[in-house]
């Protein structure tokens, strides 16, 4: 123990050194000078004269170069050393063969950069813990339904869940909704959150500058606070840290500023801004609508499984002591604690997951192609090998510049592979849609630094071993005699052709993924989203309750902006919607038909459920199939709805909707009378089944608070650029402080929402590229190298009287061998792989023949082309030629 | 210079003569080798220069730590070594088996008399 302790102190003592060697050595010099001279110094203060101390100095001292020459030794790591040299010299071989080594690099790199970037993301995204203090033990709540689907909670339930439930530390309930923004510029509709002071301890999080609210301003009347997003106050207050204590007006309301979060600072998701009191009134809450999301933070060692008891019992006596109203219900069933994390990033796992398998096959085919590389640079060197061997290179000193050199071709690679990793990230950040989660935190560090690393030794060490197993065997003697070694080991041609065959899988397998995913994109495109969207522009605004505090003050507004804006030349149609179609945000209601018992512990059939002005439908091309539109008059008298198609199926299978009647509602239900009937919409995006959807005329919605968030829908089919201008002056004339926001074409709207997969799909389609182009590579190197081998035979076959066709003929049938086994091997793995990808597909099954056989197709066009050029040089050998060489 | 006895020390017995003299007090290579010299009365000789050796590697050992200062007499800097506390434990251990080793030589030698 001892002596293996000392040995690695003095290793590691003489590595220290290692970096300063030179000057060491020069202080030993000197060391050893002064030593000399105060012995001479000495020998004269006895009376020796000057030289005869030197002299008898130096004898005393013996040989200083002796000396000197023992002292290097004491400073030499002899692995280190061999290490240097073997480094050296593999740099120096690799630069001697460029091509090989441009090629081995290149693919690798490749590989590792793609792999590292995906790693990066995947990283940054699925595995690092949230940026919140003790992430682990924030989760989101939500209250199930019977079928599945999970909403938010109440107000009632969010003043009461606290205190019902000991085991919650912190809990905070937010909402998204659109601010008017009137400070710093022109009034702008920006994105915040009402939320409640639980939210910033639920998430532990304090203000950057200034402070948060607490719950004293957390209540009715005390709330006219404001918390700045740090983007927000860069931008609209030019980062001035004097806007603490200024007062904004919000929608008609002043409100003082008090904070601006930490620029990391992005929840509930980067497009939220600011943050203001929900200020829930506890005399007077909201009953009607789920409409709040909550976050809580457990107390520390709380099990969030070993909860659920406890939140169904809390429910049950919740349901018992608050009323029932329209839309909502008290469930019974509990509440779902949901990790934060896993709320997060729920929708980009698979896509993630995807991704990463797909690099990590790309990665697999560049090793694939580079050992075939090393072993084709391998046999051409087994000349020099064989003369290493023979002058007496010891088997193991063989075998670890092998290692070396391959492990210096992975480092190099590698090195590479990072920079591709950086750029690669990049390309990802900027395809990424916005609302992907957590992109801000993506960045190239030290996980992908560490991945690559793990990358280098584990390739190069493979590498190495594959290239000394393919070693393995030579006979020197044999070598040496027959210099030119007329043909390949079988063995080492058979292993090579199984490694293009590997590869040709592998692409096989990748391209038949991104041809299931180009398809799915194909089928959402083809789906008709059941409305027209030519030369619709839609745009948001908000009409706050401080300037418009009644229902019919909202109403008034919203007829008159509609009227304004129709007047606009080039106008056609327009109308407001509270929720547009595949824009996120809906609300539904529950329905009953008339003569049917109400069963209290049963969720009646939910509609998707929206409040229009008459000309909506029109405006944005919802087809009216039976019966007829909405009219400025359907105000008083009977209640009036329309319904869409897929509504009037389930309520009446068979049967005309017309003139019949739906109880709408919770306990106090209304009857409505269905006067139309209109076309089905994708609402919520293509591969969505369109909802069941209820439209009511926005002036004479009956429950609860008016809508006051519109999207203005205006068709304006020959639009020249002014139509959105003279929109715009509509909305201004009418009220100044009001802005247009997110104003986007129905189109753009569309595409966007069919584009969900489209990430996953350029991305895997760059991979299966990458990786067809690696195969088809490797296919032409192997035929390339088989050609140049057997030269001699070809030329020996062709003076014997062969046709050059019979030649190539020959080559391009080794070339379909390949495909052929590589097809069915590739094949087999997609097979295994499709139906990891079936969450991500739409309108095609995973086994979807035309993918599988386009991707093969693609293959074999791409395999013969790299085998024709060996082929036609095979079918050009000269036979004089090849055999004067011998 | 003249050497008396020529006796070459014992190998592996220089650690423990440089140690021993450090343990007096730090010194450079130079008063090393004087110390050892007056210490054994000039019978423990060896060639001054093996000495550096020796000290670089009780030095990577870790028993004996080095720095540069400035020497008194002369405005040069020497190499002072001085004993760590690792070396002073090493140090006590070398000499009571070497103590061990003497003892029994002698007694061995004394038998022999008899």
């Amino acid at each position: 123990m001892k002596p293996a302790m000392d040995a690695l102190r003095i290793l590691l003592a003489r590595l220290r050194l290692l970096p300063r060697r030179r000057r060491a050595a020069a202080e030993v010099d000197e060391e050893f000078a002064l030593h000399l001279d105060l012995e001479a110094a000495r020998l004269a203060s006895e009376g020796v004269p000057p030289a005869e101390a030197r002299r008898r100095a130096r004898l005393a001292f013996g040989g200083v170069e002796r000396h000197r020459e023992a002292m290097r030794a004491g400073q030499r790591v002899p692995l280190v050393e061999t290490v240097v040299r073997d480094v050296r010299h593999a740099l120096r071989s690799l630069r001697r063969a460029p091509a090989f080594t441009g090629a081995a690099v290149f693919t690798l790199a490749l590989g590792m950069g793609a792999a590292g970037a995906v790693f990066t993301v995947v990283d940054a995204v699925l595995l690092r813990p949230l940026p919140y203090p003790e992430p682990e033990r924030i989760h989101t709540l939500w209250e199930p339904y019977a079928d599945g689907r999970t909403f938010g909670i109440t107000e009632p339930e969010a003043l009461e869940l606290p205190g019902r439930v000991p085991a919650f530390e912190h809990m905070g309930v937010w909402a998204r909704g659109p601010f008017n923004l009137l400070e710093g510029g022109q009034p702008e509709q920006v994105t915040g959150a009402v939320a409640s002071a639980g939210l910033f301890s639920a998430l532990g999080v304090g203000a950057a500058h200034g402070r948060v609210y607490g719950a004293a301003e957390d209540a009715p009347g005390n709330d006219a606070v404001v918390v700045l997003s740090h983007g927000l106050w860069q931008r609209r207050f030019g980062g001035d840290p004097a806007v603490l204590g200024r007062a904004v007006r919000l929608d008609g309301r002043i409100r003082t500023v008090i904070g601006v979060m930490p620029a990391a600072f992005r929840f509930p998701d980067p497009a939220v801004q600011l943050w203001v009191p929900r200020a829930i009134d506890p005399a007077a809450p909201e009953l009607s609508s789920r409409y709040l999301r909550a976050v809580v933070r457990l107390r520390r060692g709380t099990d969030a499984a070993a909860l659920a008891p406890e939140l169904s019992r809390v429910a049950t006596a919740l349901a018992a002591d608050i009323p029932i109203r329209y839309g909502s219900r008290n469930n019974a069933d509990g509440f779902n604690l949901v990790p934060l994390q896993e709320t997060v990033v729920s929708d980009v796992r698979s896509i993630l997951v995807l991704l990463l398998a797909g690099v990590l096959l790309v990665l697999l085919l560049a090793c694939a192609n580079v050992a075939n590389l090393l072993l084709a640079r391998h046999e051409a060197r087994r000349h020099e090998l064989a003369v290493r061997a023979a002058l007496g290179g010891a088997r193991l000193r063989l075998l670890a510049f092998t290692m070396t050199e391959s492990l210096v071709l992975s480092a190099t690679a590698g090195a590479l592979a990072v920079l591709l990793a950086w750029a690669g990230v990049r390309a990802f950040a900027a395809l990424a849609p916005a609302e992907f989660p957590r992109m801000a935190e993506v960045a190239v560090g030290g996980a992908t630094l560490a991945a690559t690393a793990a990358a280098v030794v584990l390739t190069g060490a493979g590498f190495g071993l594959i290239t000394a197993l393919a070693g393995r065997g030579h006979v020197p003697t044999a070598l040496l005699r027959g210099s030119r070694g007329g043909t390949a080991g079988t063995a080492a041609r058979r292993f090579r052709s199984a490694l293009v065959v590997a590869q040709l899988a592998l692409a096989l397998a990748l391209m038949g993924g991104a041809g299931l995913l180009l398809r799915t994109l194909h089928a959402l495109s083809a789906e008709a989203p059941g409305v027209d969207t030519a030369g619709v522009l839609t745009g948001r605004f908000f009409v706050p309750r401080a300037d418009y505090p009644t229902a019919s003050a909202v109403q008034a507004f919203a007829a008159r902006l509609v009227e304004a804006v129709e007047e606009v030349p080039g106008v056609a149609a327009a109308g407001l919607v509270d929720a547009l179609p595949m824009s996120g945000g809906y609300s539904v209601a529950g329905w009953r038909l008339p003569g049917q018992a109400r069963q209290e512990d049963e969720t009646p059939p939910q509609a998707h459920h929206l409040t229009v002005t008459p000309g909506y439908l029109d405006a944005l091309g919802v087809p009216l199939l039976r019966g007829r539109t909405l009219i400025a008059g359907d105000t008083a008298g009977p209640r009036v709805i329309l319904v869409s198609e897929a509504l009037a199926r389930e309520a009446w299978p068979g049967e005309p909707a017309l003139g019949r009647r739906l109880h709408l509602g919770g306990p106090d239900t209304l009857l409505h009378t269905v006067v139309g009937v209109v076309g089905d919409v994708l609402h919520h995006g293509p591969g969505q089944p369109a909802p069941p959807t209820l439209y009511f005329p926005h002036r004479a919605y009956p429950w609860g608070e008016v809508a006051r968030g519109f999207t203005l829908v205006v068709r304006a089919p020959d639009q020249g650029p002014g139509v959105l201008g003279h929109v715009r002056a509509a909305l201004q004339r009418l009220d100044p402080t009001l802005p247009l926001a997110e104003v986007r074409g129905m189109d753009e709207i569309v595409a966007a929402a069919r584009a969900r997969p489209r990430l996953a799909t350029v991305l895997l389609g760059a991979f299966a590229g990458v990786g067809l182009l690696i195969a088809g590579a490797g296919v032409y190197g192997v035929l390339a190298y088989t050609v140049s081998r057997r030269r001699r035979e070809w030329g020996i076959r062709m003076a014997l009287g062969a046709a050059p066709a019979a030649v190539r003929r020959q080559v391009l049938r080794d070339t379909a061998w390949l495909v052929l086994a590589g097809s069915a091997a590739g094949a087999l793995l997609f097979t295994a792989m499709a139906a990891a990808l079936r969450g991500l597909l739409w309108g095609v099954s995973p086994t979807d023949p035309p993918a599988l056989a386009g991707a093969a197709a693609l293959l074999v066009a791409v395999a013969l082309a790299a085998g024709y050029g060996p082929a036609r040089r095979a079918s050009r050998v000269d036979a004089a030629v090849t055999l004067r060489e011998e | 210079m003249p050497s008396p006895s020529g006796s070459e020390p014992l190998r592996g017995s220089v650690d423990l003569l440089i140690l021993r003299a450090l343990e007096l007090e730090p010194s450079h290579g130079w008063a090393i080798s004087n110390r050892i010299q007056e210490l054994s009365q000039g019978v423990l000789e060896m060639n001054q220069g093996s000495l550096y050796p020796a000290l670089q590697r009780l030095e990577q050992k870790g028993w004996i730590r080095a720095s540069w200062q400035q020497l008194e007499e002369m405005n040069r800097r020497a190499r002072v070594y001085a004993l760590t506390a690792r070396g002073q434990r090493e140090l006590a251990r070398e000499t009571e088996s070497w103590r061990r080793y003497a003892r029994a030589m002698k007694r061995v030698l004394a038998a022999e008399r008899v």
